[in-house]
């Protein structure tokens, strides 16, 4: 009896936390986006909410640019993290510098990272001026729009400054450790460089890549930060929306910013499950 | 000789992304310096009209010495708290199997990985009925969600590469369970604690949407402030902000970058 | 000079008693102001106790110094846009000498979105929370005032009974008048606001610009991509919005309603949107896009990205020269139709500070912070200069005489071009109609 306890004890207080707060939280969440607001003396329950944001053009455009937002960082950082990885992997001179260089920006804030795109790639940013001085440019006009732009080009790479070191420097560890000594056996029997990477160090690579782009993935699709620093006026990420509609003093827009929430929730809930729907099942084949 | 070209241009490539790697990562922080620096800084200057002004802000205007205060107060809190709640719990999935593991792994990752911006929005309402909105408390409260699974999921790692028999051969040599666990237990996964508090700090010290919404503006942290100052164009002062926002990551990058060599965990 | 002087306060009785009618009341504050002026420094507002003067407030008589007793001892967490660092350093420095003088405590609190300290009081009245409110003071206008009100979360009528109130003309419609709604003595003014345009002496002089919305669009014809306006919902281009409605279509008199619907306001309103779609392939960006905030058009602006930048503030800009904002060479001016309005700061109903507050309302009413907020944030004056003795209008100007030329507009030109805001109410459909038929266009 004591053994078997054991572990739940020791993990009783951690599962407070994560009942009451967690999921005590969604649960409150998913009660207001039914419209139950004790507050304005609102005790219906219905789904309303869900059903003028799913019929709002301006939330289901939110949702896609989220989602291009989450997928485009991700897959860049991952090709970015991968490309590094590989360079670094072996041993060479000035080694210690370059991985130190590489992790950085780890434990730097994400908003850091915003600030300096802010003011690296605006139109009449630093790297503007510095074009302009190499006179590629003439007028902040010809620089292209990367921030405040529907392209989200700055949120990208806000966004990517932060995923590429922490994806990349697992694969690293995966290169260093498991990758060396199997592709030294498979360059002793002949593979190229190409074989080498495509058939045995990608896949060496594969579990660390998937479980940081999850991470990542599920970061910059419920951002707020970057996407409001760096983000233009339309369309905006779905916690921006989430948010403003939260704050509005009209209480009654509160239903909607609930269901926003619980939107994304679930998305990246769901995306989680696949992921080790998918993990076990390489767990097997492998 | 083919060899010797094809090492050539290796060393050549992995020169390139070297030196665009380092530019990358460390040019950011350029203008960030210049511009806390500036009076005026208008395009196309590549230099700004120098001035003291954000600095004499940042040293004298109490706003950010209160903020730094309460960033730092309210991060170490929850960082110390997290530890407690944590080392039991990651001891528990890291070195015990029992029913309900894997779920409880999963349900324990979650809210580390899961935008928390509905569970701010729900529990609100609750925060409000017991008078954690706009408190200190309140906003560790929210902090602890994210912070202590991200805590647990990185001291898991240390002790599942964890070995009890050093426990039990100091008991076996007559230790007592307090002093095995102050001589034994923490010193072999100390290097583990500490970088899995130095990135539960850097956590807490980050969260913006979460205090904003708990916390509202009286609990204003370093980022709050930051905001603010970006929001308002006013770059000297925020760049200044900034920096001052950074030093903690700083000093916590270069204090464990011993640790973090070996770590494998994020 | 003496008779001057007698003469104005004369006329300002008169002026004052004929608008105030039978409040006999209302005439005697003017008559002790002149007895305490001559006792009363320059630098600070203290009064002497010999004014016995009831406060008109729903917590029964209190004098003045009852009030001012109360006070002593009190903090007052006054929430405010949070963002300007020369504000913040005027209410940290400035107000908060003053109120400290009184005993009271100052203590600023800044956020980015005033609709976060509007939140709180509701969620506290909500909660049950009637006393002992996180907010004690808001920085506050338009429509976030009426929500306020209509919610029953102010505490009030008190601002017409407290001490300087005396300088203020209550009468006036744009003090009398929140954007429509009406004040009622539950906020007293802060500062004037008034929308002008701001551009580069470098560039251009003031005949070169347009004046009216007819000859803006002319002017971005001619000059593509270097005239653009902030995004509604933010306020400064809901402003600009709506100025563009009152010359467009016919005057402000017509939406002095309170009954409009969104369905009679959208066809009123039509004409602005044609106008705002037939001007935006000649904008920045050809109209896809906007600045979101008038910070980023203030950075396109010295960044040189576009001709002009907005503000509101009835003072002008010498103080965001300062600050570094705009280069030296910026001016301002106003065009035909330019709104212009009262800020005001309000007492949520469940603040324990509720003395202290009106004695930091009182304080910003004085001519000796007021002419300081001239010089130091470029804040236009709510006291009207006729009900002042002499010595506070030399104070009052010199103020402005400190202020570079060009970088403000003078009193009499802000008053020839000012027009009403009227029904703040239709700011919502504004929004919601520039965001529908020109920004996703």
């Amino acid at each position: 009896m004591d053994e078997k306890s054991r572990p739940w004890l020791m993990l009783l207080p951690a599962l407070l936390i994560i009942v009451f707060l967690f999921l005590g939280g969604l649960v409150f969440c998913l009660v207001q986006s039914f419209n139950y607001q004790p507050i304005i003396g609102s005790y219906t329950v219905n789904l309303d909410a869900y059903a003028s944001i799913f019929t709002d053009k301006a939330f289901l455009l939110s949702l896609v640019y989220s989602l291009y937002i989450a997928f485009g960082s991700t897959l860049l950082s991952i090709i970015l993290a991968v490309v590094t990885a590989m360079a670094l992997r072996k041993t060479f001179i000035g080694k210690g510098l370059a991985v130190f260089t590489f992790q950085f920006p780890i434990p730097i804030p994400h908003i850091v990272s915003g600030v300096a795109i802010l003011m690296l790639f605006t139109q009449s940013g630093f790297i503007s001026r510095i074009f302009n001085m190499m006179q590629l440019v003439d007028k902040p006009s010809d620089f292209p729009e990367l921030v405040y732009s529907n392209n989200g080009v700055g949120i990208l790479l806000a966004l990517i400054w932060k995923f590429m070191p922490f994806i990349g420097i697992s694969v690293l560890a995966l290169l260093q450790t498991t990758g060396l000594a199997y592709e030294d056996q498979a360059a002793s029997l002949g593979a190229n460089a190409w074989q080498r990477f495509r058939y045995i160090l990608l896949p060496i690579m594969k579990p660390a890549i998937l479980s940081t782009s999850i991470l990542t993935f599920a970061y910059a699709f419920g951002a707020y930060e970057l996407p409001f620093l760096l983000g233009g006026v339309y369309p905006k990420t779905l916690a921006i929306i989430a948010f403003e509609k939260y704050n509005n003093v009209d209480l009654s827009y509160r239903p909607q910013s609930m269901a926003m929430s619980i939107v994304i929730t679930i998305i990246v809930v769901s995306l989680i499950l696949l992921y080790r729907k998918m993990a076990v099942k390489n767990e097997v084949s492998s | 000789m083919r060899n010797q070209n094809i090492n050539k241009q290796r060393h050549l490539s992995r020169k390139t992304i070297l030196i665009l790697l380092f530019i990358w990562t460390f040019v950011p922080f350029i203008p960030i310096l210049i511009w806390s620096f500036s009076l005026r800084w208008n395009y196309p200057s590549l230099i700004p009209e120098f001035s003291l002004r954000a600095w004499k802000y940042i040293f004298t205007q109490k706003e950010i010495i209160t903020s730094l205060t309460k960033s730092i107060l309210i991060s170490s809190i929850v960082t110390v708290l997290s530890l407690l709640i944590g080392l039991p719990a990651a001891r528990a999935l890291g070195m015990y199997h029992f029913k309900g593991k894997k779920l409880v792994s999963l349900l324990v990752s979650l809210p580390a990985i899961v935008p928390l911006l509905a569970v701010a929005m729900g529990i609100q309402v609750v925060f409000i009925k017991l008078g954690l909105s706009n408190s200190i408390t309140g906003v560790i409260l929210i902090h602890l969600v994210p912070v202590m699974p991200y805590m647990i999921m990185n001291l898991q790692s240390v002790f599942e590469g964890y070995n009890p028999e050093i426990e039990q051969q100091a008991r076996v040599l007559g230790a007592n369970a307090l002093i095995t666990f102050c001589k034994v237990t923490i010193p072999t996964i100390l290097p583990g604690i500490i970088v899995a508090c130095l990135f539960s700090f850097v956590v807490s010290w980050s969260q913006y949407l979460l205090t904003l919404i708990i916390g509202g503006a009286t609990t204003k942290t370093l980022p709050l402030l930051l905001f603010a100052f970006l929001n308002s164009g006013d770059y000297a002062i925020g760049g200044a902000v900034c920096i001052v926002f950074v030093l903690p990551a700083l000093i916590i990058l270069f204090g464990s970058s011993k640790y973090l060599a070996g770590s494998k965990t994020m | 000079m003496k008779q001057k002087a007698l003469v104005i306060l004369m006329v300002g009785i008169m002026f004052f008693g004929l608008l105030t009618g039978c409040k006999g009341k209302d005439t005697q504050p003017v008559q002790q102001q002149d007895a305490t002026d001559n006792n009363a420094s320059s630098q600070t507002d203290s009064e002497q106790p010999n004014e016995v003067k009831t406060v008109d407030n729903n917590w029964g008589d209190m004098t003045w110094t009852e009030v001012l007793e109360e006070a002593k001892g009190q903090t007052v967490n006054w929430y405010m846009w949070g963002g300007s660092a020369v504000i913040n350093t005027f209410v940290d420095e400035v107000i908060a000498e003053r109120a400290a003088q009184y005993g009271i405590k100052l203590n600023r609190v800044g956020v980015t979105s005033i609709s976060e300290a509007i939140t709180k009081v509701m969620g506290e009245k909500t909660a049950g929370k009637d006393t002992n409110g996180e907010v004690d003071l808001i920085w506050i206008n338009g429509a976030n005032f009426m929500t306020m009100k209509q919610a029953d979360v102010l505490f009030g009528p008190w601002s017409e009974s407290i001490e300087n109130a005396v300088f203020v003309n209550w009468e006036e419609p744009s003090i009398k008048y929140d954007m429509g709604f009406e004040v009622e003595g539950y906020e007293s003014p802060w500062a004037a606001a008034q929308m002008q345009l701001i551009y580069d002496s470098q560039n251009y002089s003031e005949d070169a610009l347009p004046h009216n919305y007819a000859q803006l669009l002319e002017w971005c014809k001619a000059n593509p991509g270097r005239f653009t306006y902030v995004a509604a919902p933010d306020f400064m281009g809901t402003r600009f919005i709506k100025q563009a409605l009152y010359e467009l279509t016919g005057g402000y008199e017509q939406y002095m309603r309170d009954d409009i619907t969104k369905e009679e306001f959208e066809e009123m309103s039509q004409p602005v949107w044609d106008y705002f779609n037939e001007l935006a392939p000649y904008l920045w960006r050809e109209g896809k896009t906007y600045p979101k905030s008038s910070s980023e058009l203030n950075m396109m602006f010295s960044n040189n990205e576009v001709d002009y930048s907005m503000t509101l503030s009835a003072g002008g800009i010498s103080s965001s020269i300062a600050a570094g904002t705009f280069t030296e060479t910026s001016k301002v001016y106003t065009m035909d139709t330019s709104i212009g309005d009262v800020n005001y700061v309000a007492i949520p109903y469940n603040s324990s500070a509720k003395a202290a507050a009106m004695v930091i309302a009182n304080i910003i009413l004085s001519p000796a912070t007021q002419a300081q907020g001239i010089v130091d944030i470029s804040n236009g004056p709510v006291i009207d200069s006729t009900l002042l003795s002499e010595k506070y209008v030399e104070i009052i100007k010199a103020a402005y005489e400190t202020l570079p030329v060009g970088t403000f507009v003078k009193e009499q030109d802000l008053i020839q071009d000012r027009v009403p805001e009227v029904s703040g109410y239709l700011n919502v459909f504004i929004n919601e109609l520039w965001n529908e038929k020109v920004s996703t266009r």
